[in-house]
């Protein structure tokens, strides 16, 4: 990898969760949007501060990524939107999390090119926590920490 | 292990058909190997399921394949489950988990499909016995291919080989593999061998390679040997014709191997229900003091333990989490 994170000094019991399981995360592109390169960095950070990050590519249905997140047993579904679709995706992901009897016990965040106007209303919908452009990728990593921790197994 | 009354609603819906639950139990059988008794508490998977093992070096294609094996399974009416392991970062203990990121036009294309990612975690034996476990979790939900994608190489690896009934290598032209495959051993478990990346050339050449190295052999078996090219979906039926012949005709349980394995079950219960009832007894300490004392020898001691907790064995004042039958 290129980006030296400033997670790497990160041990590895801190990708752990209190049951002594690794934190799981997901992390995936709904929609049309083509710009891979920031999810990507994320992915990147958490691996290296100890988790299991599986990433679903580019181009699945709020459908998909719910199913998916799921099968995986995540404890984090991290988004990431760049092509202004967020407000228009995220309530179907919600409406999926509901159908599939799990809204709650997967922590939602959202990241990318957010406008500050919308961020108020992605947190009403049941986002956890946005991350736009120049967020601390220390903080990404503590935040998912914090959620993960809650769950019981 | 004791479940908690959380693990045993998880069972419950599980039973119900609640993939919510699968996930869930596959994450408990992934961290806690000792909670493998679980499956007790389910009843046993129809017969004619089977558990495939997909192995290679990175890159050769298999997530790619299992793209294509997924699709055409489910064509023929099977409910597919994957378990596509990868390694995990020996530095930091994460993992990229990126299999589904390849079988993505499938991954979560019906309920029928169930992909889980695994890491591998380091642990020799370790893995293998959750692979084991999960994919009979995953037999008992229903799911009657159980595909389990992991890298040809490392310990860990291969033991996990061991669980999968039918064993797929996949090689590639042009990267001299060969070689390894044969010193791995892995060449003479494999029961099909699929050169992928036909598309590349060398393919006549790696045919022929593969075929002195297994005639050379000892028993000198040569397996299948077919081409693919994964990406674009050539020769995946076939791989999937000659897979369901192999399942069809692999040999009945052996009972007397069977015999074996239900005695070493039994050995492993019955150590584990007799310290569960040594915690509940006082009178073993008492024992035990005497004999560290000189007053008792060993052998007498361990008589009297003995006369004195196997009627209880089978009695009821074992914890209540324990005396729920399998069903
Ligand atoms: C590089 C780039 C491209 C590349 C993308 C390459 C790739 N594979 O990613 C290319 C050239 C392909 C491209 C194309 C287009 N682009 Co462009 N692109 C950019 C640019 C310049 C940088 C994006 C980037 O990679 N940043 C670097 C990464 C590391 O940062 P990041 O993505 O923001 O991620 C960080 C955080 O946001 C956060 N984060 C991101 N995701 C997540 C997820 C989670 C869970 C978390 C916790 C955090 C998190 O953490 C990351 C690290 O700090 C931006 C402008 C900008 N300043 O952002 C425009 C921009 C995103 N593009 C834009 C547009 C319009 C387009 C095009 C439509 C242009 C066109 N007319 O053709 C196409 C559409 C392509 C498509 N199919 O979607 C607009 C979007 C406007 C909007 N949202 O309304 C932008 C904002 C430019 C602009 N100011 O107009 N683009
Ligand atoms: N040319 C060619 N590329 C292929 C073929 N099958 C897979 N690939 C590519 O090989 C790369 C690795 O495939 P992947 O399935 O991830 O391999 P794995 O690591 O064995 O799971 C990907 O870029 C695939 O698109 C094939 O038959 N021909
Ligand atoms: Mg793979």
């Amino acid at each position: 990898m290129s980006e030296k994170s400033d997670a790497t000094v990160a041990t590895e019991s801190t990708g752990r969760t209190p049951a002594g399981g690794r934190i799981r995360v997901m992390l995936a592109k709904v929609g049309l949007d083509g710009h891979d390169r920031g999810v990507k960095v994320v992915a990147r950070v958490l691996r290296d501060a100890g988790m299991e990050v599986i990433y679903t590519g580019m181009w699945q249905s709020p459908q998909s990524v719910v199913r998916s997140a799921i099968q995986e047993d995540v404890a984090v579904l991290g988004l990431s939107f760049l092509s202004g679709s967020h407000t228009a995706l995220m309530p179907r992901v919600f409406e999926e999390l509901s159908v599939a009897g799990a809204s709650g016990e997967i922590a939602v965040i959202v990241g990318g090119i957010i406008p500050k106007d919308d961020y108020q209303t992605l947190l009403d919908m049941g986002v956890a926590r946005v991350f736009g452009p120049g967020s601390p990728l220390r903080e990404i990593v503590d935040f998912i920490r914090q959620r993960a921790g809650r769950r019981s197994r | 292990m004791a479940f908690s009354n959380d693990d045993l609603k998880l069972v419950e819906r599980f039973k119900a058909g609640d993939r919510r639950a699968l996930a869930r139990l596959i994450t408990l059988l992934d961290n806690h190997p000792d909670s493998r008794d679980l499956l007790e508490r389910l009843a046993p998977p129809a017969p004619g399921g089977a558990v495939i093992g997909i192995t290679g070096a990175p890159g050769v294609g298999k997530s790619t394949l299992l793209g294509g094996l997924i699709a055409g399974l489910r064509r023929r009416n099977h409910r597919v489950a994957v378990l596509a392991v990868d390694p995990e970062s020996p530095i930091t203990g994460g993992a990229l988990l990126g299999d589904r990121l390849r079988m993505a036009r499938v991954a979560a294309a019906d309920e029928d499909i169930f992909i889980r990612s695994l890491s591998s975690r380091g642990v020799a034996g370790g893995l293998s016995a959750s692979v084991h476990a999960i994919s009979q979790l995953l037999l008992r939900f229903g799911y009657d291919r159980v595909l389990v994608e992991t890298i040809g190489v490392g310990q860990a690896e291969m033991a996990v080989l061991r669980v999968a009934e039918v064993v797929v290598l996949m090689v590639m032209p042009g990267t001299g593999d060969e070689v390894q495959w044969e010193k791995a051993g892995l060449i003479e478990v494999a029961h099909l061998i699929v050169i992928n990346k036909a598309d590349h050339p060398g393919v006549e050449r790696l045919e022929q390679e593969l075929i002195d190295a297994l005639s050379a052999g000892q028993e000198s078996r040569v397996p299948p040997i077919l081409r693919t090219v994964a990406s674009r979906d050539e020769g995946v039926d076939a791989v999937i014709d000659n897979l369901e012949e192999i399942v069809s005709r692999r040999p009945g349980l052996n009972w007397l191997q069977m015999r074996t394995e239900i005695l070493q079950e039994a050995e492993m219960l019955l150590g584990r229900r007799l310290r569960e009832l040594a915690d509940q007894d006082e009178s073993l300490d008492d024992l035990a003091r005497a004999v560290a004392l000189g007053q008792r020898d060993i052998y007498g001691a361990t008589e009297e333990t003995l006369r004195r907790l196997l009627p209880r064995l089978d009695s009821q004042d074992r914890p209540a989490v324990r005396s729920v039958t399998r069903q």
